[in-house]
């Protein structure tokens, strides 16, 4: 389960807010989609979710655990791909993914069954031993993901997950994403594909300007804003000159 | 070359970015008070080293002024200084020994800022696609390397031509020529810089590990070159063969006389011509700026075509096609600390431009030493090494104990710890994470961990380098193992203070948001900050230990202090790290 609790996020001195009391609260088993304009608030939200960020304001929970509190046992709960999967460019595929078991403490024996499956499944063996700063953008994705997975996280954060990667390895990760909610897993992830979003999620939340304008089932979006598609309650939602930005 | 105007401003524009008013008032805004006291910060530290330098330089000339004029007694450095280099014209000697020093620095500095910038440099495709001609690209990159070597000679000879005229009188032919020769010193050896790197670049672009041939084959190359200068300046055992009394030889060597710019540069006679130039003869001073250009034209025409092609070459590489067996691959689980040391040892060894600029410093410098000093041992063959300690010993000691070298062993201490106080691992530690901080800030590691293992690999590396050379000393100088062993100690525990001081210094300033990682540690004023910190630890404390030897204090005790005081030094470096830094390192938002 992920909650944020008035989540707010000023920076620097200048006092702008990019995220403005943001109460949100995900539960287990749910694959939420996160969805907003560039600049709305999405990466902050998760870098906040994550540990990478200190809210100016409220505090965001996972599994019931703070991450602001018990940053720790908090963040070994969770597996998180990053926006772009800047990963660490000049370790080879197999020493990250060896780095990630050592920093979530998984043993030898489950990192091996972890790994392999998943370099297997995501097509990676071949390159596995090469630098990262040689891969395209879609292996970086893949890479990054078989990292965050290795530790079998009870809690999934993606931002923007879909992006670089070639249909096939798309159409693997969504069903990986399928697959970890059947098993009782959390995932949360942010996107711009709003047809993944719809196809994809149990719930969606719409952010803008640093405010949640929207959250629910697409059922429930639909019959809110009386709309038939996502990118109709989006553009609603978000004005039409920014969801073109989209 | 239609485009270089353009490209050249776009050099200046982003050497000098961090100037702009614009940027300025933007970090004004969002930053408020820290903004003015980091530039306060800046600008002190600019005004303190140039202080130093100026400090150094009068003291020298002062020094050598009343040499020549046989005013003063001599102290024993310049004496064996003089004994070395066997000259006259004292004053004289200074300003061609930096020009000389400020070319041989060029020359050796150039490859790896060269490769590390225009060949291994991220931003190569940045350039590639533009519709500019390969040749115009190299001079306009070439241009901003040139840039930064001359502001480096023009901070080492100007203050010296200042202090030159204060001294010796007002000469306008001086100063002309001395701006020609900060303007033109380091063409030549940017030029042979430029060709040996091109021949790198183009030789490892074959290499399937051509950044680990490049990275080694430079440090050969920086190595060769100081071998060079070194036995070019003729400091061998010929200087000094007297068995009776040093003493004696010394001052017998002061009065030897021989023409000083032919000694010194003979072995490089653009820097003759440079010296002669500046010393006031014109038609060698033409020589030297003919010679310059012509040699600066030499990499534009030879390289410049081709340079894009060399250096995407090196920079874009594919998959190794080496497969992994998954069935046998590695799986071994390591403690946090030192997977995270792993992780950054990889990154600097993989990385050019850090393995240049943090390997240099802390490794290979003091190898290279060791070299140096076996040529020199070989080559002087009846050199008395222990007569020679004895004599500084004596001389510092004031005779307290003539058997006892441990001056010896703190002026060792204090060249190695003058040497690791540059200690670019960990001074750029935390800005070397770059776009990277959020993924590592989003592990489940504590902050104390993070910074612990920061602090361990610098430490590691600055220990690595130390222990190898003073092994190695060892085995050249047993009759000082004892002495090489205190060394080691003293040297280990002022480096684990100057490790805990780079890290605190990159956690207060981090710079994460970088383009190349050239920028990441070379535009970076932590490591200053971080070196003149450990010159003024270094400072107080020879400060502290003639003022122990005043009150005469034996040897023996003098040793069990300075290892006590190095403990504390180490524990409140350590303490303070770990705690305020920590609290600090936690805080940043990336």
């Amino acid at each position: 389960m992920i909650e944020f609790r008035g989540v707010t996020k000023v920076y620097g001195k200048a006092g702008k807010k990019a995220l403005d009391h943001l109460d949100l609260t995900v539960q287990t088993g749910e694959l939420f989609g996160f969805i907003g304009p560039n600049g709305a608030g999405k990466t902050t939200s998760i870098k906040i979710l994550t540990g990478i960020l200190t809210p100016t304001e409220g505090e965001t929970l996972v599994d019931g655990v703070s991450i602001q509190r018990e940053p720790i046992r908090a963040k070994k709960l969770l597996g998180f791909v990053p926006d772009g999967a800047d990963l660490f460019e000049r370790l080879t595929g197999m020493e990250y993914l060896n780095f990630m078991g050592d920093m979530y403490d998984v043993k030898a024996d489950d990192r091996k069954r972890r790994i392999g499956h998943y370099l297997e499944m995501f097509e990676m063996t071949e390159a596995a031993g090469t630098q990262i700063r040689n891969y395209s953008k879609g292996m970086r994705q893949k890479i990054a993901t078989i990292g965050a997975l290795i530790h079998d996280p009870s809690v999934w954060v993606l931002d923007e997950p879909m992006m670089g990667l070639d249909p096939r390895a798309a159409f693997l990760l969504k069903e990986e994403m399928k697959r970890q909610c059947e098993a009782g897993k959390t995932v949360f992830f942010s996107t711009h594909v709003l047809e993944v979003a719809e196809k994809l999620c149990t719930r969606i939340a719409v952010i803008h300007h640093g405010e949640k304008v929207a959250e629910g089932t697409l059922e429930e979006l639909r019959s809110q804003e009386h709309a038939s598609t996502l990118e109709e309650i989006f553009l609603d939602l978000t004005g039409k000159e920014e969801a073109a930005e989209a | 070359m239609n485009k270089l105007p353009v490209l050249l401003g776009i050099q200046a524009r982003m050497q000098l970015s961090f100037l702009k008013p614009s940027t300025l008032k933007q970090e004004l805004k969002q930053n408020g008070v820290k903004t003015i006291a980091k530039w306060l910060g800046i600008l002190l530290l600019i005004i303190g080293a140039a202080v130093w330098l100026v400090w150094v330089e009068v003291k020298v000339m002062d020094a050598l002024v009343s040499l020549q004029t046989g005013t003063d007694e001599m102290s024993l450095m310049v004496r064996v200084a003089m004994a070395v280099l066997r000259v006259k014209n004292l004053p004289d000697l200074l300003l061609l020994l930096i020009t000389f020093s400020s070319m041989v620095m060029t020359l050796m500095f150039a490859i790896p800022q060269i490769l590390g910038s225009m060949y291994f440099g991220k931003d190569t495709p940045n350039y590639a696609y533009l519709p500019a001609s390969g040749q115009a690209v190299y001079v306009s990159r070439l241009f901003g390397v040139y840039l930064g070597e001359t502001g480096i000679t023009c901070l080492m000879i100007m203050p010296l031509v200042a202090i030159y005229m204060t001294r010796l009188g007002f000469d306008a032919g001086l100063l002309l020529r001395a701006l020609l020769v900060i303007l033109f010193s380091s063409m030549i050896p940017l030029a042979i810089s430029c060709l040996i790197c091109g021949l790198l670049a183009s030789a490892s672009g074959f290499l399937k590990h051509r950044e680990f041939f490049t990275m080694i084959a430079s440090f050969l190359l920086v190595g060769v070159v100081m071998a060079i200068s070194f036995m070019s300046g003729e400091v061998s055992g010929s200087t000094m063969e007297d068995p009776e009394s040093m003493r004696a030889l010394l001052a017998e060597l002061i009065t030897g006389r021989t023409d000083l710019i032919q000694l010194l540069t003979g072995h490089f006679p653009p820097a003759e011509w440079a010296g002669r130039g500046l010393m006031g003869d014109w038609g060698q001073m033409g020589m030297f700026l003919a010679l310059s250009v012509a040699a600066m034209a030499v990499p534009v025409l030879v390289l410049g075509r081709g340079y894009l092609a060399a250096a995407i070459n090196v920079t874009e590489t594919g998959l190794s096609g080496k497969k992994v067996d998954l069935k046998k691959a590695n799986y071994g689980a390591s403690s946090t600390t030192w997977a995270l040391m792993k992780r950054e040892l990889k990154e600097i060894v993989r990385v050019p431009s850090y393995a240049v600029n943090i390997l240099f410093s802390t490794a290979v410098v003091p190898v290279m030493m060791v070299g140096l000093i076996a040529i020199a041992i070989v080559q002087s063959a009846d050199l008395d090494i222990m007569d020679l300690v004895r004599l500084v010993t004596e001389e510092l000691s004031e005779g307290i104990d003539t058997e006892n070298f441990t001056i010896f062993a703190l002026l060792m201490t204090a060249f190695f710890s003058w040497m690791l106080g540059l200690n670019s691992a960990a001074s750029t530690s935390v800005t070397r994470e770059g776009k990277y901080h959020g993924l590592l800030r989003a592990l489940p590691v504590k902050g104390r961990t993070m910074v612990q293992s920061k602090v361990m690999t610098a430490f590691l590396l600055s220990a690595i380098g130390l222990i190898v050379t003073i092994c190695a000393l060892m085995a050249f100088l047993p009759l000082l193992v004892r002495e090489f062993l205190k060394t080691l100690l003293w040297t280990l525990q002022l480096s684990y203070a100057f490790s805990c001081i780079g890290v605190l210094v990159d956690i207060l300033h981090p710079k994460l948001h970088w383009e190349t990682e050239t920028a990441a540690v070379k535009r970076n004023f932590n490591v200053m900050i971080e070196w003149l910190l450990s010159l003024v630890i270094l400072g107080l404390g020879g400060w502290g230990i003639f003022e122990l030897l005043d009150h005469g204090m034996g040897l023996n005790t003098l040793s069990v202090c300075v290892t006590a005081v190095l403990l504390v030094v180490d524990l409140i470096c350590h303490v303070g790290l770990m705690t305020w830094g920590v609290k600090r390192y936690e805080a940043i938002d990336g």
